[in-house]
């Protein structure tokens, strides 16, 4: 090779030799314009909306107070039943917390990292094959991964803790005529047996509060900043795509105002509460009552999603244990 | 081991390492080893950076090691002569080398002058001919670029297939620790490539080129390496062979077998026995110099120095340069590009900034991108946050921390959450609140000032009352994140404007 190189490079150019070389690099260059995607071709896959277990809890929604999460997070599962309830052996589950923003677990703008640990513990004991939990965050992900204090809780406990990668995201497949339709879903929250939602009581500009039902935003990909145009009915539409088996509102610490970005200490109030119900749209509406005593019939997606029969937000009807550790 | 064979894992290991220093500058950053501490070795950073104390004292190591060694950074450590070291090995594959007898003095001192001069002057250029900026460039916006994204696109497409075992077990590794979670654009980094590869071209006429010719960091080893103890002893050969000056690639040996000083970086490739027609190889040891006094070495001696004409033409261009200089003619510019958190004004910047690439290659959200013409001529590739690409995250700090000359001031997170670089402005034309009623608050949601400076008041917009959001201007310090998570198509509805 060398030599034959050799003597075409210690000959003078003749015209000959020149298109030679001309032609061969011009080849090269054509070889290397044929995009990879042509010869992985992909194949088009929809997501089809998940089945959600069906769980019957001793209670539909129990919320506990306390000063240790740890204890707080354990009692209210077993209030609902226990972990078992919801998890079987070898089950494959997600926990998707709100890992939003770029801010330290005091800002109350990030699900308490000790909650998101200890269900994931409790997981893994239940039988669990795999505990995954990830977001799709709004700031630069591995800040905030690293400054919430999730990624290190989760890993310690022995959750799979990763980011969400552009080609996990499938378009879904809604119904034809929900405004959803076709938007990019992490396949890993729709293709797992168990879907935990752990979300933390904020405020929001937008939606006024922001649960356990906008937190199942951070699984959307593409354009999300879109879904803001009439969230409400998007919002409902993405819950009853994702239903989640159970949700779990971090109440320890709220925002009051500024959110759901928060940065103000005094903005955050210390509510010493764990809220958990299979129905998110209970969650979200004993929730809103509750901590900032705003009306549900006021919040546009938990109206939207009752309406749509993906749940009740009716707290009166309801069979609700509160108690105090 | 012979001391070749030695050189040559040296300059590998000192390549490799410095790739992995650059390779790995970015977001959890090691606050003790990492790629500054090699650019802070170039003294010209420390000439650049007004002498900041922690540049000044890697820059006395280095100097201290040349004074001692000679110009062992040029032939031993420095990326870019290893690079050239590489290209002109197989260059050589189809070219004999043949040299001509060494002028004395060679026009780089000159142009280190004229440089030292015009950064006096406040015009610096050392940007375009610093040799590790070069080649930082080059890495940075080429290779690691192409490098990242090629294997993001690749396993893409692999996994969009429905991924395996192995390759997603493999892809979660390789994400994990080699490549980043994104795909990476650089505007510009044709024009860095350009400058990257033109040095590597002129290897073609000579053997390291750039570093006999233009290399200022180079002709700075070089102004202090005359004395260096170390020396090359060739006192026993008595021949005029010329085996050791064409073997040469510095160009540093004359016809009588003896050589300059300064020139000579260690290549040791007058040490290599097997080439040698005598056997009387050269040596390098701690001992004084033994000029050979050949018998017939009667010719007058070759005028030294440059001709008249040559200094009379570079005395034209200097002067030319510098009266642009003091004229400020191309410097004072109104620019109206938004600058990262950290820098004091824009004639500091384009003093100070040696466009090594740090800040723009470790932005956490791939925002900060060089200029090309707007800041000027003489702010080519200075740094400006694109919000169309990213925006300034509002607790990171990393661009001044990794700037080697502090062009970038290095703040703590407190102060940088203070510096206002920009102002952001609704733009009621396109604002789909503002222009159809529809609410968005998207800005608004990702405001990351504790008391938002974004507001939000009701407004009456075609006959209904509808959430509107408007700036509180005290408060706004130019993140850009509104402008670059603005759902709206084209023209955004808001955007920040420099102040």
């Amino acid at each position: 090779m060398i030599k034959n190189l050799n003597e075409l490079f210690s000959k003078r150019y003749s015209r000959k030799n020149f298109l030679k070389i001309l032609s061969f690099g011009l080849f090269a260059l054509l070889l290397s314009t044929i995009k990879t995607k042509k010869l992985f071709a992909k194949t088009t896959k929809q997501l089809e909306p998940r089945n959600k277990r069906n769980i019957k809890t001793n209670y539909d929604l129990v919320s506990v107070e306390g000063d240790n999460v740890e204890a707080m997070t354990k009692k209210v599962i077993y209030e609902l039943g226990g972990i078992e309830k919801f998890i079987k052996k070898g089950d494959i589950v997600v926990v998707k917390p709100n890992i939003g923003w770029n801010r330290e677990p005091e800002y109350a703008a990030t699900t308490n990292p000790i909650l998101i640990a200890t269900v994931v513990k409790l997981c893994l004991q239940a039988g669990a094959k795999k505990v995954k939990v990830f977001d799709n965050t709004c700031n630069e992900e591995k800040m905030c991964y690293k400054n919430s204090g999730i990624a290190k809780a989760v890993k310690d406990a022995g959750g799979d803790i990763y980011f969400t990668d552009s080609w996990k995201y499938y378009s879904a497949n809604f119904k034809t005529d929900a405004q959803m339709q076709d938007f990019p879903i992490y396949s890993d929250a729709v293709n797992c047996d168990c879907f935990i939602n752990i979300p933390i009581a904020k405020t929001h500009g937008h939606t006024k509060l922001t649960l356990s039902i906008k937190n199942l935003m951070g699984v959307c990909g593409g354009n999300r900043s879109t879904m803001h145009w009439n969230i409400d009915k998007k919002l409902a539409e993405v819950l009853s795509f994702i239903k989640p088996d159970l949700n779990i509102i971090d109440a320890y610490r709220i925002l009051l105002r500024n959110g759901p970005r928060g940065g103000n200490l005094e903005d955050v109030k210390k509510a010493s509460t764990i809220i958990a119900s299979t129905d998110a749209v209970l969650a979200d509406a004993y929730a809103s009552k509750t901590l900032y005593n705003i009306s549900p019939e006021n919040i546009g997606h938990i109206k939207e999603s009752a309406s749509m029969g993906l749940g009740s937000m009716n707290i009166n009807k309801a069979k609700i244990k509160t108690l105090k550790i | 081991m012979k001391i070749k064979t030695l050189k040559i894992v040296v300059q590998s290991v000192a390549f490799i390492s410095i790739c992995l220093l650059f390779w790995y500058l970015r977001y959890p950053i090691n606050n003790f080893f990492n790629a500054i501490l090699f650019f802070q070795l170039s003294p010209i950073i420390s000439i650049v950076s007004n002498f900041l104390s922690i540049a000044v004292i890697f820059a006395t190591l280095l100097i201290i090691i040349t004074l001692i060694f000679g110009r062992v950074f040029c032939g031993w450590i420095c990326p870019y002569g290893t690079l050239m070291d590489i290209v002109s090995f197989f260059i050589g594959i189809f070219k004999k080398n043949k040299e001509n007898q060494p002028k004395k003095i060679k026009f780089k001192y000159f142009f280190l002058i004229l440089l030292v001069i015009l950064t006096a002057f406040g015009l610096q250029l050392f940007w375009l001919f610093e040799p590790i900026t070069i080649f930082a460039r080059g890495f940075y916006f080429t290779f690691y670029s192409i490098a990242n994204n090629l294997s993001n696109d690749f396993f893409y497409n692999l996994m969009s297939n429905g991924p395996g075992k192995i390759t997603e077990g493999i892809y979660q590794i390789t994400k994990s620790t080699i490549i980043e979670n994104r795909e990476l654009y650089f505007n510009h980094s044709l024009s860095m490539l350009v400058i990257f590869i033109i040095p590597l071209l002129l290897l073609l006429f000579r053997r390291r080129f750039w570093c006999r010719y233009i290399c200022p960091l180079g002709s700075f080893l070089a102004i202090i390496s005359t004395k260096f103890l170390l020396t090359r002893q060739s006192n026993e050969c008595l021949t005029k062979c010329g085996q050791c000056k064409n073997l040469c690639r510095m160009n540093a040996i004359k016809d009588n077998n003896t050589y300059i000083k300064q020139e000579c970086i260690l290549c040791m490739d007058c040490v290599q026995e097997t080439k040698c027609v005598n056997k009387y190889k050269s040596k390098f040891s701690f001992t004084k110099h033994i000029i050979c006094n050949l018998p017939n070495d009667n010719k007058p001696q070759q005028k030294s120095g440059i001709s008249r004409k040559d200094f009379l033409s570079w005395l034209i261009v200097s002067l030319g340069l510098i009266s642009l200089a003091v004229k400020n003619k191309f410097i004072n510019k109104k620019t109206n590009i938004i600058r990262p958190p950290g820098i004091l004004n824009e004639k500091d910047l384009k003093l100070k900034c040696i466009r090594c690439g740090n800040c723009i290659k470790a932005c956490v959200t791939n925002g900060l991108q060089p200029v090309l013409l707007e800041a000027g001529l003489d702010g080519i590739w200075t740094p400006k946050l694109d919000a169309k690409i990213g925006y300034c995250e509002y607790e990171c700090t990393l661009c001044g921390h990794v700037c080697p000359t502090q062009a970038i001031k290095k703040l703590t997170v407190e102060e940088k959450m203070k510096i206002k670089i920009g102002i952001a402005k609704i733009q009621k034309d396109t604002c789909i609140s503002w222009k159809e009623g529809l609410e968005c608050l998207v800005c608004e949601e990702h405001c990351p000032i504790p008391s938002k400076a974004i507001k939000v008041k009701k407004e009456n917009i075609n006959g209904d009352l509808v959430k509107v959001p408007y700036i509180n201007e005290d408060l706004c310090i130019g993140c850009s994140i509104c402008q670059n998570k603005c759902p709206v198509d084209g023209k955004k509805g808001i955007i920040v404007e420099s102040l």
